[in-house]
């Protein structure tokens, strides 16, 4: 287990690196990006300003310090959870992303479940099960549902499950039962790539050598699936799930809308037209960090999964 | 004990086997020796029915009374492993990079016996230490950690494990280096001597079958050439290309290069020369 040490030290230095790289980007990024907040902010609150004000609430904000002060300031406040307040309404940014952020999580996490749920069983059979009526079938399903973009689809379910059949709420948030249609519609976008993503690799682990060997040693057929081919499947998997994972959270920002639920999505709108620059940076903070949590479990589980991939780290 | 008779395979169309017949009496060491691409892994696949839907097979293969071409399947698989075991060329891509070679054991023995894990482990570190592979812990050991002729050996400790009463050996030397060949094919000896379980040898290095068979199938292009007792094959081998064969042994010329030697295909009627010793013979030469 040596080596399983070994390779978390070094995942853990290369995600203290990104993290680092993280506030660099989210903090230079906002400053280079076109327009000034504080002119947004009187703009959009249709105040008529002349430059001494804007000079005065440049002060007080802090922004006529040198960037580099201004980043160090900012990262002292990172490191205790406090991305400062905001221009346009004087909240805290933390409080605020992170109430936004939990109803935004929420609908990533089922939508991530739903797709496991699906993906993994209709993957495996249809691997199985190649060319057969169900495989045939799967794959006409997948192919229309992957030509429609999502929103469509949150239409469509929507008409049909609230409105038609009257089976769930219309829109909302807040009971078990809205967060199903915009989960489901949500994961539906990538259900049809894990579903071929699944069987393809399914269907090549099974040509493997080592298959052919389990069945000469009389292993029954379910045991070589489950512990020989999808175990193999495993880790290209669960990479790719981890990429996924953070496309879910953008893809929640379109979702919310068409749900109409208090998620990131409005509220981050909101703050990149008035250019609030604390909240943009704690934004990107926020869904960085969580990008390179997801990801560093991700290289763990396939560690752990793929005694290979210890190994090799170790080597180089 | 296993008798073939007059089997023919076609894979996608294509027939790789013609009336193959050849038989493995209890306790005997048979070979079969061919160029690559002969046939001889297909033949042996077939006999464990591993590619049932993939291949056309015609003729009978019998073992112990089962006629295992139309075996049901359930049934078919509790003969693999436990009566019938194989163990191949390549040892290095025949073990999931992902399990342990003790999982390997474990899952072996537990597919025909309802024995507990501990109970498998312990069956399977008395069968390591047969083949002295207990110095180091194997069992945790993942197949990357390990040499190719410790997982042969390995391989062969698992095959052996249930006591099948035949073993097929698809060139269990190929891979390896002719040092640790010679620890296989004695290792393969020792086991024969203490269990006399029935042993199907392939390769195509005459060595290999010359050290080990008492009696030898030479195969080309999916045809059984000559077959006899290995000391008729070898000192009085009499098709062309079976002396083209023993010649190059003697010259310790390989295999590949004669391919480039004899390009004749093989034709005519597989006839009694002598005493157990079938030859095939065209018809121009009779
Ligand atoms: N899965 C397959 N699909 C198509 N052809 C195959 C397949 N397996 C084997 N063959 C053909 O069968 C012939 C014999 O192959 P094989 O039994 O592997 O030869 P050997 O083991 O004697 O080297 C070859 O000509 C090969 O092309
Ligand atoms: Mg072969």
């Amino acid at each position: 287990m040596n080596g399983m040490a070994n390779y978390l030290m070094k995942r853990f230095l290369s995600m203290a690196l990104a993290m680092i790289g993280l506030t660099l980007i989210a903090f230079f990024l906002m400053r280079i990006m076109p327009g000034d907040p504080i002119e947004a902010y009187y703009q959009a609150n249709h105040i008529p300003v002349t430059e001494e004000m804007l000079e005065q609430a440049r002060q007080e904000q802090g922004l006529d310090k040198p960037l580099f002060t201004q980043y160090i300031t900012w990262l002292g406040g990172v490191m205790t959870f406090d991305f400062g307040t905001s221009f346009m309404n004087g909240k805290s940014v933390s409080e605020e992303l992170l109430a936004y952020f939990t109803v935004t999580i929420q609908l990533a996490l089922v939508a991530f479940l739903f797709m496991l749920i699906i993906c993994i069983p209709i993957g495996i059979l249809s691997a199985i099960k190649q060319n057969s009526v169900f495989d045939h079938a799967t794959r006409l399903t997948i192919f229309s549902v992957a030509s429609m973009p999502s929103f469509w689809l949150g239409f469509v379910l929507i008409y049909v499950i609230a409105f038609k059949l009257d089976l769930l709420p219309l829109m909302g948030w807040g009971t078990p039962q809205t967060i199903i249609l915009p989960a489901l519609t949500l994961a539906l976008g990538n259900i049809p790539f894990y579903i071929r993503m699944i069987r393809t690799s399914m269907i090549e682990q099974m040509k493997q050598p080592f298959v052919t060997f389990a069945r000469a040693r009389g292993i029954s057929e379910s045991v070589i699936i489950r512990k020989h081919i999808f175990k193999a499947t495993l880790t290209p998997f669960v990479t790719s799930l981890a990429m996924t994972f953070g496309i879910l959270i953008g893809g929640a920002a379109i979702v919310e809308m068409i749900f109409s639920i208090p998620g990131m999505g409005r509220y981050i709108v909101g703050a990149i037209t008035a250019r609030d620059y604390y909240v943009m940076q704690g934004f990107i903070m926020m869904i960085g960090f969580f990008f390179i949590i997801v990801n560093f479990l991700a290289d763990l589980l396939c560690a752990l999964i793929d005694p290979r991939i210890r190994l090799k780290e170790n080597l180089s | 004990m296993l008798e073939v008779q007059n089997l023919s395979v076609h894979i996608q169309g294509k027939q790789v086997l013609r009336q193959v017949s050849l038989t493995v009496p209890k306790g005997k060491v048979v070979g079969i020796i061919g160029e690559s691409g002969s046939g001889k892994s297909v033949l042996c696949s077939t006999i464990l029915q591993l590619f049932r839907k993939d291949r056309k097979a015609a003729g009978t293969i019998k073992f112990n009374g089962d006629c295992l071409l139309s075996l049901e399947e359930k049934k078919m698989r509790s003969l693999r492993g436990k009566e019938i075991a194989l163990i191949m060329q390549n040892p290095m891509s025949m073990f999931n990079p992902l399990v342990t070679i003790g999982g390997h054991f474990i899952e072996t023995l537990q597919a025909h016996t309802s024995m507990t894990k501990k109970q498998a482990i312990k069956i399977a570190k008395e069968q390591l230490a047969l083949f002295q592979l207990n110095d180091v812990d194997v069992l945790k050991k993942y197949p990357h950690e390990l040499s190719g002729g410790m997982l042969q050996r390995i391989m062969i400790a698992i095959s052996a494990s249930l006591e099948p009463k035949l073993l097929l050996a698809d060139e269990p030397t190929t891979a390896l280096d002719t040092m640790t060949q010679l620890e296989i094919v004695k290792e393969l000896k020792k086991l024969q001597a203490k269990t006399k379980m029935s042993i199907l040898i392939v390769s195509h290095d005459l060595g290999v079958i010359a050290n080990l068979a008492e009696e030898i199938i030479v195969m080309r292009r999916g045809v059984v050439v000559e077959y006899g007792p290995a000391s008729h094959i070898l000192l009085h081998p009499i098709h062309p290309y079976t002396k083209t064969l023993v010649a190059a042994r003697d010259e310790h010329s390989t295999l590949d290069e004669l391919n480039d030697k004899y390009e004749d295909t093989v034709s005519g009627e597989l006839v009694l020369y002598d005493e157990n010793h079938w030859v095939r013979m065209e018809d121009s030469s009779r």
